[in-house]
Order: C-alpha cells, then sequence, then structure tokens
C-alpha cells in the first residue's frame, strides 16, 4: 500500500469521523471545528488518490492550495457569525429544545 | 521505516481529530486542532506536496488557530460552565435511536467513501504529462504556479473573490463601536519582540512569494505570513488598522482588481479572457502574484482583526487581568 492511499484512507477515517461529530455536538465552535477538519479530509482525498500510482500531480495540490486559503476564510466568516450571534443571545448552541433556548434569551442582549 | 511512520502519522492526524472534537475543554480543543494543522503540514510533505505543507503550516495551522483562541477566549470567561463537550444527552435519558442514527450514518458516508477510493475509474489523461509538456510556454518554472496563474487561473481569480466577499460580510457584521477597545495591550514583550520579529517576517514574505517563481512557494504561502506579521502588530498593540483605513480598504480589493485588469485587457489583443501573451507571461504572473500576496495578507489579517471586540468586562481574558 502506498502512502498516498494510505492518507486517502486516513482522509475518509476524518470526514467520517466529523461527520458523526457534526450529528452529535451541539456546541456551535464544535461544528466549525469538524467542518474544518471534514474539509482537511476531502483535501487529503483528493490529492491522495490522485497520486495513487501515478507521479505527483500539481493539478490537485494547486486546486488544494487554494482550497486551503478558502477555508480559512470561511472558517473566518463561520467565527464571525458565531461570535456575533453569542453576542446577541448569549448562546452558544443552535439547540430547538425550549429549556435551554428559553434560558439563554432571558439574559440581556450583551450590547 | 517510511511506512511505519506514515502509519503512526495517519493514527495521530485521526487522535488529533478526535481530541479536537471530544475534549472536555475548548482551549485543548483548539490546541489539538493546531497540532492536527501541524501534522498535516508532515502529511503534505509526505505526499510530495510542500507547497501544501508551507501553506497549511501558515495558515491551516498557524492563522486559523489564531482564529480560534481569540473566539474561544472570547467564550471563556463569561460561559465557563458551557465549555466540556456537549452531547444532546447530557441532561435527559437519550433516545436509543438518537444515539444509533449518527453511528450509523457515519459508517455509512465512510464505507461510500472506501468504496469511491477502492474503484476508483482511470484517469483518461494524465495531467502532470500535461502540465509538464505546457510548462515552457507558461512563463514560470514551478508547475504548481503555472497551474495557480495559468492553466486554470479562474479558479485564483474567484477564489481572490471569495475572500474579498468574506471579508466584506465581516466588515458589514462588525457592530458599530466607536470606542477604541479594550483588548489594547502595551505588553513591552510583545511590543519589543514584534518590533524585531516582523522585519524578518516580511522579508520571509516576500522571499516565499519570489521562490514561488521557480520552486515551492508563492502568494497564499507569502500572503499568510504579511497576514501573521500584521497580527504580531495587532496583539503587540500597534493600532495599524486605525492608523490607515481608507487605505487598507484600497489594499483589500487591490489583488482582485488588478487581476481583472490584467485578465480583461488581454482581450483587447484579441487574446480569450486569463491568457497572458507568452513573451511577458512570467512577468505578468509575478506581478498579479505581488498584488495577490498584498490583498491575502490583508484580508486574511483583516478576517482577524474586524472581530467584535469584547464587550463585557468579564467576556474575556483581558477583562479579567484589568480588573485585578
Amino acid at each position: 500500500m502506498s502512502a498516498n492511499l494510505w492518507f486517502a484512507l486516513v482522509g475518509a477515517g476524518l470526514i467520517a469521523l466529523a461527520a458523526f461529530t457534526f450529528f452529535v455536538q451541539t456546541h456551535l465552535l464544535r461544528r466549525i471545528f469538524a467542518f474544518n477538519i471534514m474539509g482537511s479530509g476531502v483535501f487529503l482525498i483528493m490529492v491522495g488518490m490522485a497520486q495513487h500510482l501515478r507521479q505527483t500531480d500539481p493539478v490537485p495540490q494547486a486546486l488544494v492550495l487554494t482550497g486551503i486559503v478558502v477555508a480559512v476564510s470561511a472558517t473566518a466568516l463561520a467565527l464571525l457569525i458565531f461570535r456575533r450571534f453569542y453576542a446577541l443571545s448569549a448562546a452558544v448552541t443552535l439547540t430547538q429544545d425550549n429549556d435551554t433556548l428559553g434560558d439563554s434569551y432571558e439574559q440581556e442582549p450583551r450590547q | 521505516m517510511n511506512l511505519a511512520f506514515d502509519v503512526l502519522l495517519g493514527i495521530a492526524l485521526l487522535l488529533c481529530a478526535a481530541g479536537v472534537f471530544y475534549s472536555r475543554d475548548l482551549f485543548r480543543a483548539v490546541v489539538m486542532f493546531i497540532a492536527f494543522g501541524l501534522l498535516l503540514a508532515l502529511v503534505w510533505v509526505r505526499l510530495d506536496a510542500p507547497d501544501l505543507a508551507l501553506a497549511e503550516a501558515a495558515i491551516g495551522a498557524g492563522l486559523t488557530g489564531v482564529l480560534m483562541i481569540d473566539a474561544v477566549a472570547h467564550l471563556s470567561a463569561k460561559n465557563a460552565h458551557h465549555q466540556g463537550a456537549q452531547f444532546d444527552q447530557t441532561g435527559a435519558r437519550p433516545q436509543l435511536w438518537s444515539r444509533i442514527l449518527p453511528v450509523f450514518s457515519a459508517v455509512i458516508i465512510f464505507i461510500l467513501l472506501l468504496g469511491a477510493i477502492w474503484w476508483r475509474p482511470d484517469a483518461p489523461v494524465s495531467l502532470p504529462d500535461l502540465v509538464a509538456e505546457s510548462l515552457p510556454e507558461s512563463g514560470v518554472e514551478h508547475p504548481i504556479t503555472a497551474v495557480l496563474l495559468n492553466f486554470r487561473s479562474y479558479d485564483t481569480l474567484l477564489e481572490i473573490a471569495v475572500l474579498l466577499v468574506a471579508v466584506v460580510v465581516a466588515m458589514a457584521l462588525k457592530p458599530d463601536t466607536s470606542e477604541p477597545e479594550a483588548g489594547n495591550s502595551k505588553d513591552p514583550i510583545l511590543h519589543g519582540l514584534s518590533a524585531r520579529l516582523v522585519p524578518p517576517m516580511l522579508v520571509v514574505g516576500v522571499y516565499i512569494l519570489w521562490a514561488g517563481s521557480y520552486m515551492p512557494g508563492g502568494a497564499f504561502q507569502g500572503g499568510a505570513i504579511l497576514a501573521a506579521a500584521l497580527v504580531f502588530l495587532k496583539l503587540a498593540g500597534f493600532g495599524i488598522e486605525r492608523l490607515a483605513d481608507s487605505l487598507l480598504r484600497i489594499g483589500l480589493a487591490l489583488g482582485f482588481i488588478v487581476f481583472l485588469t490584467v485578465a480583461t485587457s488581454v482581450m483587447i489583443g484579441g487574446r480569450p479572457f486569463l491568457t497572458y501573451p507568452e513573451s511577458v507571461a512570467g512577468e505578468l504572473i509575478f506581478f498579479i502574484e505581488a498584488m495577490l500576496t498584498f490583498s491575502i495578507g490583508l484580508i486574511l489579517f483583516s478576517l482577524f482583526s474586524q472581530a467584535p471586540p469584547p464587550v463585557a468586562p468579564t467576556s474575556s481574558l483581558q477583562g479579567e487581568q484589568d480588573e485585578r
């Protein structure tokens, strides 16, 4: 098994783990982390699969380079929206559960 | 030997990801995230992708880590009891269904991905050979820079547009606070350190930009280092973004505007959109890259500096220290 195939498999594992986290964790920051790591898994699969049993391929590498930069801007934007949400509602989750939402909205908006 | 290293690296990557997701404390999760980014940079080296390793170490681990630490510090004092790993089942007994379904879906996703990796179709053309064939026409010697700024420059043009949109949204989201922010500490050590660190960082950033035309490096990595230098300056208490607000706004858009201008002005000579005349391709690419580096650095920095300052005195560690 080549290193390329192995890291593509690790990428698949990362995507599955991140998807699982997305389902079970309600904290928004954890979901942003999961989103980010899922992206890293996609990058690993892209480069690993393209290079498996072949030579080094600059095209997927360039696409992933673009992807890394777009991912950081998306993360920064998500964190900003999260902070704005937190400042307005003092909540860190989006649960529909009535008691948690009720608690958080009773507090004064932090402005 | 290499195989053992690869296996350990892959397992460490998965463990770090698990640490990010399930450690009790959010700060620890961020530290695990930074470790994850550095390990991923090593993976890119193993996959023969030094450009990605540079970008991952500077952007994925460095800059994203700074953004996340900032966000967690924003939460920490105010919301200490909320920080633990939160499951739906913290309060009431969980439904059996709600526990099985996520596991089931994650396993299905994993199996589908494995299938996709195993039974992948053969590539009809060999892209590396095509790139190597047309490399002399591209004006640069490094294949990844050639792909990014010549063969697939559409991607890069749209990428800088995405970054610009992100920073415009970030500016629009910024709460309208006119008072100077509280986090502007004048830590003498940080101040002195950044005064010595920033000039070498700028030189390294420019070198990496220049190196991009013939070896790993280029606009994104250089831009990330520029952004890191600016973040340093801001943390050390130099109020740079207030010194030159309108200049910053021009700088944010400069890369995109220059890229678009070059892309469309070649159409005057009857060439298709986004192709460069071969004789000046290298110079044009370097010019665009320099502008892109400048803009990417400013954009990444702005995404950090546009974060709303902590409002309540207890909402950040800084506020706590001020009270003592």
